[in-house]
């Protein structure tokens, strides 16, 4: 019986181990995951609000259009006035078209606005691989493979108390040898389906 | 019989010991297991921590690149604005100076665009951020947005620590454990052996298991430190709060953070820096000046605190602490904890400079210039000349400081002076120093206070071209402090040759120096003549009329003044407003370039036009005729108005016009103290 509990013994610290690792792997998964959205966040942060200000320019060049077209006739050359206000228009197109996404445009003309967050959450979603990353619950798994890790070690310990109870049979007389032997086989058995439970993550 | 007996009686004996030997490596081995699953849990624990601090380390890494991206963008869209901005405001001065209609119409065409595109930037959008003409409120929105970054950073030191300590106690744990493996071995060796010699194996295995079962408890019980959310995120905002300058702010935060865990370094370290900002008389500049006995006592133990409760011990803190000692009075303390800094790393020259003034405190002369000559050395191979500048400066100040707590030491420290001086001078001229001007050389200086300058006038028949002067100032709000030295405000003169160099206006001879907006105080000046002290003079500003002045500049309108702090500004690129408290007056000052349609008008006649059309805005009858009257070096015209207040107009030959209109409310002497202060400079 000792021979039995021991190489149990042996066995749950080799598991123990096994989880270990397994769960220190999940640490650096979870680690890497967040390297991968905190890169993807700072290209999207960044890349938005360069888009921001092509989005100031677009707006400014709207606004002076309109200022343009509204000011008064005396004293300005009507047709320059005109070309000037249509070159503004024109660069404000171009920047609509070539600098930012205008589906993420609020309103109209100069006082549209951009949607910096939807754009933002937009960039995250276009990369799958990162979109379906969830570092939170890779550092949760990781969690519970520690947890199993350090209750097996705890069984084991309770094995080592069992060979214990087994050697002090050895030890003592045979009357008391028995209710001793007892003990150390139920405890056995409860140790041994507690642990299996713990390998295969229910206890 | 007694023989036999005796011979069944020692096998008995035997294996009873056995027995019980074998009932300790049982209770051992069982010992060994539970340390084992507690070092195991431990470790599991300490994984978990340092991957968070990784986590937190990547998050801050991310956050500060995002914030710079979000700060560089809105800034470009405030930018973007600013067209709109400045036409509004030159149509404005344009329509209120020169009574144009259409320039009326297009002022409020280009108000409008500007009010539509406020919700360009957060920088116009958000009430927090008023725009400003010096860009601090851009700089307060960057450490705004910073500021997630900075709790990120927090977090993941504070998680470090945490993994230090659970590290530590595996490692405890794995000790214990071994010194059990050793118990082990111990008894089982005992079995082979039989009689007393058995005892010489069993006592020190069972005095091992004794001696691990009270360390087990030591460090089952031995505390971990982890610091709360909440007092990350309070020492993030006290740290935001220092950099706006806001000690008071910042200290409530560190002690919001304090009381979530109250020996959380960072925060104890805040704690100290925001209560010595708070009692630095000058704490506008980066000079800490604080003497104040009970403050230096607070914020040396909070450092004590903080290093006692594991703040990372490197060279900044390290000499930081033993700046805080000097200034305490402790120089011994002082010269151990910048030794200590010295130990981690000797090329810093600012530890060498506290070193010398350390030694010096402690009357060890020869030691302490050793260390002064030390850090000229390290200095001058330093390649930013800015940061030469600085460490010149905070050593003379040090030496202050030295003769404030120690005035015996006075003479070493004006040696010391001299000779930082002397190098700082030939460094700073690029020229070897010669002959130095007699004592008395420089003769009747008088040094006259405006808000944002002095002028100097002296009489020094033996100036001759070449000669190479250093001014160095020192200023003190009162006796009780000791001289400090401002940044940047040190002149250092090739005379006749460089662009700073004093005017020589045959009997008399000029100098002047910018100086900020100043609320009285006491002010000394170093004349040194190649690198020797040749004239010592002190003099003092009245006080100002206001409780506190502010500096002001635009670059784009070309003015610069000093206004009080108390009054509201409406910082426009041309146009500045000020209102008093309460609506008890206000004073506008504006500048634009004159439109070519006045090109043919004369300056005196666009001078009238101007300060008719001003009066006519205000809706005031005028009063007597437009005298002549020059504010900031410019010449103009200046209608009184009835009821008290005026108007002022001055055409550049640059083609600027630049006007000023007093309401009667306002008080006369700051209104004075203010026209005193403009300085007009080149514009558009």
């Amino acid at each position: 019986m000792i021979g039995v509990a021991t190489l149990t013994g042996a066995w749950l610290t080799f598991t123990s181990v096994q989880i270990g690792d397994a769960a220190g792997g999940a640490d650096a998964r979870s680690t890497a995951e967040v390297v991968s959205i905190e890169q993807e966040r700072t290209d999207a942060s960044v890349r938005v609000a360069a888009e921001s200000a092509a989005v100031a320019q677009y707006r400014v060049m709207l606004a002076e259009a309109d200022v343009i077209d509204g000011l008064p006739v005396d004293g300005l050359d009507t047709d320059a006035r005109e070309d000037e206000s249509r070159i503004r228009r024109s660069l404000a197109e171009n920047f609509r078209i070539v600098s930012f996404d205008p589906a993420f445009l609020e309103g109209e003309g100069a006082d549209a606005t951009y949607d910096t967050a939807g754009r933002i959450d937009a960039l995250l979603r276009q990369n799958q691989t990162v979109a379906q990353m969830d570092p939170e619950a890779t550092a949760a798994a990781a969690q519970r493979d520690h947890g199993r890790s350090v209750r097996l070690v705890g069984w084991v310990g309770a094995l080592v108390a069992v060979v214990g109870l087994l050697s002090l049979a050895e030890l003592v007389e045979s009357r008391t040898r028995p209710p001793l032997v007892l003990i150390s086989l139920v405890g056995f058995v409860v140790i041994v389906v507690l642990a299996l439970g713990t390998v295969r993550g229910v206890a | 019989v007694t023989a036999a007996e005796d011979t069944t009686a020692a096998p008995d004996s035997d294996a009873r010991a056995k027995k019980v030997i074998a009932v300790m490596v049982v209770a051992v081995t069982f010992l060994g297991a539970w340390v084992a699953y507690l070092s195991s849990g431990v470790g599991a624990q300490g994984a978990v921590v340092v991957r968070d601090a990784e986590q937190a380390s990547i998050v801050a890494m991310s956050e500060r690149a995002a914030a710079s991206a979000r700060f560089t963008g809105a800034l470009a869209a405030y930018n973007e604005t600013q067209n709109a901005r400045l036409r509004s405001t030159l149509a404005d001065t344009e329509h209120v100076t020169l009574r144009e209609a259409a320039a009326e119409r297009e002022a409020r065409a280009w108000a409008e665009a500007e009010h539509r595109l406020d919700s360009v930037s957060p920088l116009l959008a958000d009430d927090r951020y008023r725009p400003d003409i010096d860009g601090q409120f851009a700089f307060d929105y960057w450490l705004d947005e910073l500021e997630p970054a900075t709790a990120a950073t927090l977090r993941e030191a504070a998680l470090q620590e945490t993994a230090d300590d659970l590290g530590a106690k595996a490692a405890r744990y794995t000790t214990i454990l071994t010194f059990l493996a050793v118990a082990l071995a111990l008894l089982g060796l005992s079995l082979a052996l039989s009689g007393r010699l058995r005892l010489y194996l069993i006592a020190p295995a069972l005095l091992i298991v004794a001696g691990c079962v009270v360390a087990l408890v030591g460090v089952i019980t031995g505390a971990v430190r982890h610091t709360p959310q909440e007092a990350v995120a309070a020492a993030a905002k006290g740290q935001t709060l220092i950099s706006t300058k806001d000690p008071q702010g910042a200290l409530a935060s560190f002690e919001a953070a304090l009381s979530e865990r109250s020996d959380y370094p960072e925060a104890l370290l805040g704690r100290a820096l925001a209560r010595m900002l708070q009692a630095s008389p000058d704490s506008g500049n980066y000079f800490l000046t604080v003497l104040d006995e009970e403050v230096l006592a607070s914020a040396s133990q909070d450092y004590a605190a903080a290093i006692e409760a594991g703040a990372e011990a490197s060279p900044q803190l390290l000499g930081s602490y033993g700046d805080l000692l000097f200034r305490s009075g402790d120089y011994e303390g002082a010269e151990e904890q910048t030794r200590a800094a010295l130990d981690l790393n000797d090329q810093i020259p600012s530890l060498w400079l506290n070193l010398g003034v350390q030694l010096a405190a402690q009357g060890r002369h020869d030691e302490s210039e050793r260390a002064y000559q030390t850090t000229i050395g390290l200095l001058e191979a330093r390649p930013d000349p800015f940061e030469r500048q600085a460490t010149y400066e905070s050593a003379r100040s040090d030496l202050e400081i030295l003769v404030q707590l120690e005035p015996e030491q006075r003479e070493f420290a004006t040696q010391m002076q001299q000779e930082l001086t002397a190098t700082e001078t030939e460094s700073r001229l690029d020229e070897p120093l010669t002959d130095p001007l007699p004592e008395g050389a420089i003769r009747n200086l008088k040094m006259t206070f405006e808000p944002s300058f002095i002028t100097m006038t002296f009489a020094a028949p033996d100036l001759a071209e070449g000669a190479h002067l250093s001014w160095i100032w020192y200023f003190r709000d009162d006796e009780t402090q000791p001289w400090q030295q401002r940044p940047q405000s040190n002149l250092f003169e090739t005379f006749g040759q460089t662009d700073n160099s004093s005017s020589d206006f045959g009997e008399e001879f000029y100098q002047s120096l910018s100086d900020p907006c100043s609320d009285g105080g006491m002010y000394r000046l170093d004349l040194y003549s190649e690198g020797e002290l040749i004239l010592q003079q002190e003099a003092e500003r009245p006080a100002s009329t206001s409780d506190a002045l502010t500096d002001y500049y635009d670059p784009i309108g070309g003015y610069s003044l000093c206004h009080p702090a108390s009054w509201d500004a409406d910082e426009r690129p041309g146009a500045l407003t000020l209102a008093a408290p309460d609506d008890a007056g206000s004073f506008v000052i504006r500048s634009a370039p004159i439109p070519s349609e006045y090109d043919r008008v004369g300056k005196s006649q666009l001078e009238q036009v101007a300060v008719h059309s001003l009066a006519e805005g205000l809706g005031a009858l005028t009063t007597g005729s437009p005298r002549p009257v020059t504010y900031g070096f410019e010449q103009g015209r200046r209608q009184q108005l009835v009821g008290g207040g005026w108007v002022w107009a001055a055409a550049s030959r640059e083609g600027v016009l630049r006007t000023i209109v007093v309401d009667p409310a306002a008080d006369s002497d700051v209104v004075a103290e203010i026209l005193r202060s403009i300085v007009f400079s080149a514009a558009y």
